[in-house]
């Protein structure tokens, strides 16, 4: 391939493998559209698919349970899944582009255990009052007293790296940093567990193991509100993510502000991942895995491609996530944090040896 | 005269301290490029070549002193503003292997595209621009990961040439090359200063290939001291010998080059074809002769190429031996147990 042909390439707005980007945007979003049918198809009660587009599209209205189960449960969840998966997608390319690092994800800078420490302190502290069944009995007040307390947990983690971001030069400190607090925050979470009642520790337990059908189709608002406005931050910052490819020197010889860059750039990251985090529980893997899937499909670098990319791929994988974890046809309902990592670390793994190694991949 | 592209007056480079005065590393130093000129910056390591270029880059600030780019003042200068009067090709490494060269070198034109950096048309242009003047055209699809050290550092310097700034700087681009390469960088360096007018300055430790490519030298001395000049003017004034001058090296003036002095074995005549004595004075130098055109010297060599034949006829005390190699030459001459 030479240059006056890539040159001709880049101005038809084709991708390297020979499709073109708007082909590529279509197919995606085709696929996607089925995961979400899927999605709000199937389910533990048996809706027939041709009825589930009738209660869709308002024609079958006598069937209360019908329309209730799909409005009220199966839409917000689905919606949950892309909006869950499509954040922290975002957020795990923004991170592993900032820190130059193939592991690095949205829990890497320990918002995810700020949110959690958050969490903690509302489900371990006090007596079986707080306890999660009590906190279901106060409804939709409830719920939001865990939102609030796991953005709140998160903020705070968040507040603390960026007052780092601004003394430190240096990324990898930066990013030890993020680890270390996070670690300190799960240790005091695990004391706390040991002096706690089973009954609390139990429920502490079930929000770690995260669930798309927590929320609320009143919460929904907010929640879309702030992943959305978490993706557009992310996609205004494309051009200077594509600069911190070349090392923080060259992108500062470039005129980029390297402080306010990273400082945007955690902003992002901590709205994306404190809001997921919030109202679904720490969702693990997506961050990591989806940036390299979305990488080695495309093979690009290019931010203003790649966040489009990993949105689209990290919507699709949260759904098809939870597909799995309904297990179709059972009343079982499997904790999503597990499925998420049973079914992303494959393709990890997948994407490692295609490429042979990471470092040349990432 | 043409104004400079780059005037530094007075300038004290070095790093501030958390406690007590700054570490002052050089200066005050007083230097300038005219465009259209390259310039090698020369010195031993630790003297402060990075620091400088550093400094300049705006990437440190200066304890003291002026900077101005184009009779801009640097401390006036904005950074997006900076980032289109100064591109620098530094030693750090680029990883990222879903990145083609194509890619990189549009990277440079990021000062000058709008906020979600599209490539317009001009940018396009100036990219094949920078393509063809630096002959990469060929590895514009490669990805980084797939291009060798040379390549890689065209590469990087097409990107420099792409961001379109009349000064830009080079912070060692001959490391870890092999010669040839290391010729075809500097040859290319050339070309650009004569072909595009721009100011470059390089950092380097080819102290020959400085003397035989650079406009001037920037020397920067043990003694803290920074010399501006022609390279030949610093060899005349014997200012470059003493910059690198230490025990067990000496700067051979009439050669341009720096030898390693091993101790003396006597002196030796020779003569002959003219080739044939450059390359036997090497050997015998390195043996620790000393190579004189005396006539009268007690030994000496006569180089004869006859019928694509050579043949070496060492002559001492009346006796004459005949080598047909340098090899068996010097190992005849090699000093055993100390003495000749």
């Amino acid at each position: 391939m030479n240059a006056t042909k890539n040159h001709i390439e880049h101005k038809n707005g084709t991708l390297r493998n020979g499709w073109s980007t708007a082909g590529m945007l279509f197919f995606s979003l085709m696929v996607c559209l089925a995961l979400l049918s899927l999605n709000i198809g199937l389910g533990s009660v048996k809706i027939p698919p041709l009825d589930v587009i009738k209660v869709l599209t308002g024609l079958e209205r006598e069937n209360e349970l019908w329309n209730k189960i799909i409005f009220m449960i199966r839409l917000p969840k689905a919606f949950s899944a892309i909006l869950a998966g499509s954040a922290l997608a975002v957020a795990g390319l923004q991170m592993q582009t900032l820190f130059h690092n193939p592991l690095a994800g949205p829990s890497v800078l320990g918002i995810t255990a700020g949110a959690s420490f958050g969490v903690a302190l509302v489900m371990l502290s006090g007596g079986g009052a707080a306890s999660i069944y009590a906190i279901r009995q106060l409804e939709i007040g409830g719920s939001w007293l865990i939102v609030v307390a796991s953005a709140l947990g998160a903020g705070m983690v968040m507040a603390f790296i960026m007052i780092m971001s601004i003394r430190l030069r240096d990324n990898i400190s930066l990013l030890i940093i993020g680890i270390m607090t996070g670690n300190i925050s799960i240790s005091i979470v695990s004391i706390w567990q040991y002096f706690s009642e089973p009954e609390q520790i139990q429920d502490y337990l079930m929000w770690t193991f995260g669930s798309l059908g927590g929320v609320t189709s009143s919460q929904l608002s907010i929640f879309s509100a702030v992943v959305i406005a978490g993706l557009i931050l992310a996609f205004l910052s494309s051009k200077s993510l594509n600069t911190l490819l070349l090392g923080e020197n060259y992108a500062r010889s470039l005129g980029q502000n390297i402080r306010r860059t990273r400082f945007f750039l955690i902003l992002t990251t901590s709205l994306l991942a404190g809001a997921v985090t919030g109202f679904c529980g720490p969702i693990a893997f997506i961050g990591i895995a989806v940036p390299h899937i979305a990488r080695s499909v495309l093979n690009t670098s290019d931010h203003r491609v790649l966040i489009p990319a990993t949105l689209i791929i990290g919507a699709m994988l949260m759904l098809g996530c939870d597909i799995v974890a309904q297990l179709p046809g059972s009343q079982f309902t499997l904790p999503i944090n597990a499925i998420t990592a049973l079914m992303g670390s494959p393709v990890v793994v997948w994407v490692i040896l295609k490429n042979r190694n990471l470092r040349t991949a990432f | 005269m043409a104004n400079t592209a780059l005037n530094v007056s007075k300038l004290e480079i070095g790093y501030p301290q958390k406690k007590g005065p700054p570490v002052r590393v050089a200066g005050p130093m007083d230097v300038a490029i005219f465009p259209g000129e390259l310039i090698c910056l020369l010195g031993p390591n630790g003297v402060g070549k990075t620091t400088l270029l550093r400094t300049i880059a705006g990437i440190q600030p200066s304890l003291g002193g002026k900077i101005s780019i184009l009779d801009l003042e640097m401390s006036e200068i904005r950074k997006k503003k900076l980032a289109k009067l100064l591109s620098v090709v530094l030693t750090d490494r680029i990883n990222h292997g879903n990145l083609t060269a194509f890619d990189l070198i549009s990277l440079g034109r990021t000062p000058h595209t709008g906020w979600f950096g599209n490539l317009r048309d001009d940018d396009l242009n100036r990219v094949d621009w920078a393509i063809e003047n630096t002959n990469v055209k060929h590895l514009a699809g490669k990805s980084i990961h797939q291009l060798s050290d040379g390549e890689r550092q065209k590469v990087m310097i097409a990107r420099a040439l792409a961001q379109d700034t009349p000064v830009i700087l080079l912070d060692e681009p001959t490391a870890h090359l092999d010669l040839p390469n290391r010729i075809d960088i500097i040859r290319l360096l050339r070309k650009l200063v004569r072909e595009t007018d721009k100011a470059i300055i390089m950092s380097t430790h080819e102290l020959d290939l400085a003397l035989q490519a650079a406009d001037k030298i920037w020397l920067m001395s043990m003694g803290n001291k920074t010399f501006s000049g022609a390279p030949e003017d610093l060899v005349l004034n014997d200012i470059f010998g003493e910059a690198f001058i230490r025990e067990g090296i000496d700067f051979d003036k009439r050669h341009g080059l720096f030898k390693v002095v091993t101790p003396h074995c006597g002196e030796i005549q020779v003569s002959g074809n003219e080739v044939g004595v450059f390359w036997t004075r090497r050997a015998l130098e390195r043996l620790g002769y000393s190579v004189t055109g005396r006539k009268d010297c007690a030994r000496s060599i006569r180089i004869e190429l006859k019928n694509d034949e050579w043949v070496w006829r060492y002559n001492s005390r009346d006796k004459t031996e005949v080598f047909s190699s340098v090899e068996a030459l010097i190992c005849h001459l090699k000093p055993k147990g100390g003495k000749v």
